[in-house]
């Protein structure tokens, strides 16, 4: 079953390597931020099923724009896919209430995870 | 010395030539046939010197001998009209000028100050400083243009780090199959998660369209080569 999601990250060929491996998996892409103050504001015009966060975002990072989202949306479903280490950041994953955490160079792992949601 | 070790001496090396490669575009500027800031240098001194000259002249000639001689008492009326002309004429005068400077000053604030900033910044980016991003007030068309300079450097940084997530992953599997079997030649168990970073090495690279050259597992080619 497919999802509609809403890519965020501020690299672009990051952006678009993510939507190639989500459109395998038989999803939908929706929309695409590049940082967070545009994450939030999709986030309210297009409501998609789930949202890919990346964290090192100039400006406002991912961690800030997942928890104004939350707020926004106590259901939202926010996974976060970063270059940075999960060991350390999967506590702030699960304080923030983000659905998960999955690291860019193993971005396969995502439909797995999101297949479990 | 390996082509990877090359590139990188060289990059050092070069680290702190930065100012001297900038002092040669700096150069290009000022020796360059066409530059904006020649330009309007040159538009603004010839057309505010051409104002005052036109303005002056005609204040002179409406006052001169020959042209009062022209005008009798009959002419009283007319007589009036050109003192006011004369005041109209440097008042306009005095109105273009003030607002050629304007444009002078826009032009270097907003226009040639920002493009200086952006070549700067680029310049950082080229020599592996992807550290700060540019950052300037200026028209939209150039601001646009600042933040695509920024775009290019943080793909450039995501790339790096992909490739290093990959190597650093490939390594610990090598490392810890050289752990568990310090007599083997080759690492046995870890090969086929090697060969998955290699490959999604390679699928990243791939969603790149590269100048002049294609390329297949095997080989890179010239665009204009056969295979």
């Amino acid at each position: 079953m497919g999802k509609c999601i809403l890519i965020v990250d501020d690299s672009s060929i990051m952006r678009k390597m993510i939507k190639e491996t989500l459109t395998s998996g038989g999803h939908k892409i929706v929309g695409e931020a590049k940082n967070g103050v545009d994450a939030v504001a999709l986030y309210q015009t297009l409501k998609p099923d789930l949202v890919t966060m990346d964290i090192t975002m100039r400006g406002m990072d991912g961690l800030a724009a997942a928890r104004e989202i939350l707020e926004l949306d106590e259901a939202a479903q926010i996974i976060f896919l970063s270059n940075l280490d999960e060991e350390k950041y999967s506590q702030d994953v699960k304080e923030i209430g983000a659905k998960g955490f999955v690291n860019k160079h193993k971005a396969g792992d995502i439909l797995n995870l999101i297949d479990r949601l | 010395m390996s082509e990877f070790a090359v590139v990188h001496n060289f990059m050092l090396s070069n680290r702190n030539k930065i100012s001297k490669v900038s002092n040669n575009r700096i150069s290009k500027i000022d020796t360059h046939p066409h530059s904006l800031r020649k330009w309007i240098n040159i538009f603004f001194i010839a057309f505010t010197s051409g104002v005052m000259v036109i303005a002056v002249g005609l204040v002179f000639y409406t006052s001169s001998y020959e042209f009062s001689n022209f005008l009798t008492d009959e002419h009283s009326d007319l007589i009036k009209i050109v003192s006011v002309t004369q005041k109209v004429i440097l008042a306009l005068a005095s109105v273009v000028i003030v607002g050629l400077a304007l444009l002078w000053f826009y032009l270097q604030r907003f226009i040639l100050l920002p493009l200086n900033h952006m070549r700067k910044s680029a310049e950082h980016i080229i020599h592996g400083k992807l550290d700060q991003a540019v950052k300037i007030t200026a028209p939209i068309e150039i601001e646009l243009l600042s933040e695509t300079i920024n775009d290019l450097s943080v793909n450039m940084q995501e790339i790096l780090l992909f490739v290093w997530n990959q190597t650093e992953n490939s390594l610990r599997c090598i490392e810890e199959d050289t752990y568990e079997n310090p007599n083997a030649d080759m690492p046995t168990n870890g090969l086929d998660t090697i060969k998955n970073n290699l490959l999604e090495l390679q699928q990243m690279i791939s969603s790149f369209t590269l100048y002049d050259v294609h390329m297949n597992r095997k080989r890179v080619f010239g665009k204009s080569d056969s295979d």
